[in-house]
């Protein structure tokens, strides 16, 4: 509690000589250690004392997160850009001061935020944990697992790490606790389930089908067409292909996930089916078809083709928990 | 980044949070969307973090492209005007081609009925060496060309007024019998008074005495007017009967009931059938060549008709007889109306008289009006009963004036008979 004591006399210093407050390494020591210090504008300077004052932490702390965070999204702008004062301002005034606070002082071991971490996010995230672990009793081992995760029980070179000095403020910090529960479990997910026994032979999963290894001339050129054409397309027709066809969810999922509506997720993949068709006949034209031949060809039984659509569209060899509804 | 347990450097937990409530920047967004696409363990751990979310609903979206709304209130209103004027104007336009189509065959029969009239009482005339074409769009030119050859006096080549309404009110509309829903009747508007029903006063004009059958040759439902009383005698000369001849025949240039006078030649009567009645069968009525097959409809458009099913006491109409702007009506329960709208409002005539009334008719006029003649304007305005019967709904020789009205009759259940010259003030007769 001590060390969290306010520290007005730096902030009024440096307001009155730089308009600014820049912080270094030595005045405050904890996790941002390291980083290069950015100085916070003046505006937000009574706004940032109230937060750390309700959260047990000094203002020098705060500004110094707030600085590591705009210089580590370089205050939302492409890589490279230089951000004006103004652009600095909007940054951080939309950042949640609140939970950043409140994240920042659990990561520095406040008790007092601590007790209120647990106040506001006990129920809720036992919640979110049975809800993304299906189980009541998996989602508690779920929650208390990542509250002892978060209290910082690691340590890497003699000092205690919290998975919260990551939280930037961007989002929610229930959000944000969310992520963290849905990526602790498919983790656990994935260990248990290399753990799992083998499947017995002729139950479990089919093995799979051996590629021809001469495939005809056809099935090849199709196969390299369609290849091209995938990689082809822009980064939110492939998510919504993968999303839709190989991992299956729904139109509601997609859309709820995307903030768009579910009939705007359907046109979309209407379209965008529509149009793989077309690039395919024209592909399949440049590469020496005619147009008759392109569009028998697309009539081409799946099955004979010997291209995975899975390792078209994305680099991980399935979804973690689609193992044996994988679809190729 | 999790470097402990993922392989490859997978999205962070807070990348993915930023990315399910929409705040990265559209650079970063694109990135997460570009190792979403390819990493399907990222997208499983932002599936599931967002149906852990009880609070993304549809309603907690973000924003949505507005829908277009098609049809808006004005958009409505604005089609519908449209609807309506072009309705109207296609009205107009059929409306007319009838008018011209209606005038050329009136034309056409008025030059061959004048031939023969005109051919042996002028046999030493010259004759015209070029006929007028016929004109169908120009009577008056078509009605100068004809009488020129025989018309001394250049001034008889003028067409007088029209003396008749272009159409004539079909006057037996209401008679059609089966298919007509009582409650429509009509109205004379110039030369007489019609009532209906079966408590109706005796009356010479009843639709049980209209003429029977139209004749063959008449297109429509409603029967052809009265053919016109056969001209005067005239005197031998021929410049009289030129004139006559040319007067009936600016007649009939101008209006299109005697148009339909061609029915002259038909038969004023049906001798086939002992019927007098004029019964036109709802097949037949259903039949018509109207839009939705209302026939009622059409019959409020015509001028005259009197509508009698907004009596305020919701009962049938008896009988309904008409004096100029006054209608009095007499329902079946005895109760007696009067409007001065022709129909469309309706006062309660306060009984004054003991009893029920079961009968209501038009008063006779004094034998002094007949003596007065009235002016052609008069005659035109003035709506009366013709009592002698004489007088009928054709074209009237200017001598002989529709009756003046004398109010109305009433006969209560003991026979008793009231006159009213306004309709409200009965007394005793």
């Amino acid at each position: 509690m001590d060390a969290a004591s306010p520290q007005p006399g730096n902030i009024t210093l440096a307001a009155a000589e730089s308009a600014s407050v820049c912080l270094t390494d030595s005045e405050v020591p904890g996790q941002l250690t390291g980083r290069s210090a950015e100085p916070v504008p003046t505006s937000l300077h009574a706004e940032l004392q109230i937060i750390a004052a309700e959260y047990s932490l000094t203002p020098a702390e705060l500004a110094r997160a707030l600085a590591a965070i705009g210089a580590k999204h370089n205050f939302g702008l492409p890589p490279g850009s230089p951000a004006t004062a103004a652009q600095q301002e909007k940054f951080l005034r939309a950042l949640q001061l609140a939970d950043l606070a409140l994240a920042q002082a659990c990561a520095l071991g406040r008790e007092p935020a601590w007790q209120q971490f647990l106040t506001r996010f006990r129920a809720p995230l036992r919640q979110a944990a049975t809800a993304i672990t299906g189980s009541s009793s998996l989602g508690e081992d779920l929650a208390d697992s990542l509250y002892a995760e978060l209290f910082g029980l690691s340590e890497r070179a003699g000092e205690r790490r919290s998975p919260l000095a990551g939280y930037s403020g961007r989002g929610s910090l229930m959000g944000w606790l969310r992520s963290t529960l849905a990526q602790r479990h498919v983790d656990h997910h994935r260990r248990t389930w290399r753990e799992s026994p083998l499947p017995e032979p002729g139950t479990g999963l089919e093995p799979a089908a051996t590629t021809p290894e001469n495939p005809p001339k056809d099935l090849t050129r199709i196969a390299h067409a369609l290849a091209h054409v995938i990689q082809q397309l822009a980064p939110e027709d492939r998510f919504l292909l993968a999303s839709y066809f190989l991992d299956q969810h729904t139109l509601l999922e997609i859309a709820r996930l995307l903030r768009v509506h579910e009939a705007t997720i359907s046109r979309k993949l209407k379209r965008l089916t529509t149009d793989i068709h077309k690039q395919l006949l024209k592909q399949l034209q440049a590469s020496g078809l005619s147009r008759r031949a392109a569009e028998e060809a697309m009539f081409t039984d799946p099955r004979d083709l010997t291209l995975n659509l899975r390792t078209l569209l994305q680099t991980s060899p399935h979804a973690t928990f689609q193992v044996s509804s994988g679809h190729s | 980044m999790n470097e402990n347990l993922q392989p490859v450097p997978h999205l962070s937990p807070d990348q993915l949070s930023a990315f399910a409530e929409n705040v990265l920047p559209e650079h970063e967004r694109l990135a997460a969307l570009m190792h979403l696409s390819n990493c399907a363990d990222c997208r499983q751990v932002v599936f599931l973090a967002q149906q852990a979310d009880p609070a993304v609903t549809f309603s907690a979206l973000g924003p949505e492209t507005p829908r277009r709304v098609w049809f808006s209130l004005p958009q409505i209103f604005g089609a519908a005007t449209a609807a309506l004027a072009c309705s109207l104007i296609l009205a107009l336009i059929v409306h007319h081609n009838h008018d011209q189509s209606l005038s050329t065959q009136s034309v056409a029969t008025a030059k061959l009925e004048q031939q023969p009239a005109v051919t042996p009482t002028s046999p030493t005339s010259t004759p015209n060496p070029s006929p007028p074409a016929l004109q169908p769009a120009n009577p008056a030119h078509i009605s100068a060309t004809a009488t020129h050859a025989s018309l001394t006096s250049p001034a008889a080549s003028v067409p007088k007024p029209m003396p008749q309404p272009l159409l004539a009110p079909p006057r037996s509309l209401g008679a059609m019998g089966t298919g007509m829903p009582s409650g429509y009747t009509a109205e004379g508007t110039q030369q007489d008074k019609t009532s209906y029903g079966a408590n109706s006063a005796p009356s010479a004009n009843t639709y049980a005495a209209l003429p029977p059958k139209a004749p063959a040759g008449v297109t429509g439902a409603m029967p052809a007017p009265a053919p016109p009383p056969p001209p005067p005698m005239l005197p031998p000369s021929q410049e009289s009967r030129m004139r006559q001849a040319a007067t009936a025949k600016s007649k009939k240039d101008f209006s299109a009931a005697e148009t339909v006078t061609v029915t002259a030649a038909a038969p004023s009567m049906d001798a086939t059938t002992e019927v007098a009645a004029d019964s036109i069968s709802t097949t037949s009525v259903q039949q018509l060549p109207l839009s939705g097959r209302a026939v009622q409809n059409y019959a409020a458009l015509t001028p005259g008709i009197v509508s009698t099913s907004k009596l305020p006491s919701k009962k049938p109409a008896a009988a309904l007889l008409s004096s100029g702007t006054r209608t009095l009506a007499l329902d079946t329960a005895g109760n007696l109306f009067l409007s001065f709208d022709r129909g469309t409002h309706w006062t309660v005539v306060t009984p004054q008289w003991p009893g029920k009334v079961v009968a209501i008719s038009l008063a006779r006029a004094p034998a002094r009006l007949y003596l007065q003649q009235p002016t052609q304007n008069q005659s035109q305005t003035q709506s009366g009963n013709s009592i002698n019967g004489n007088a009928t709904n054709g074209s009237l020789p200017q001598q002989q004036a529709p009756t003046p009205t004398a109010g109305f009759d009433l006969t209560t259940a003991t026979g008793a008979v009231w006159h009213s010259n306004d309709g409200l003030t009965w007394h005793a007769r």
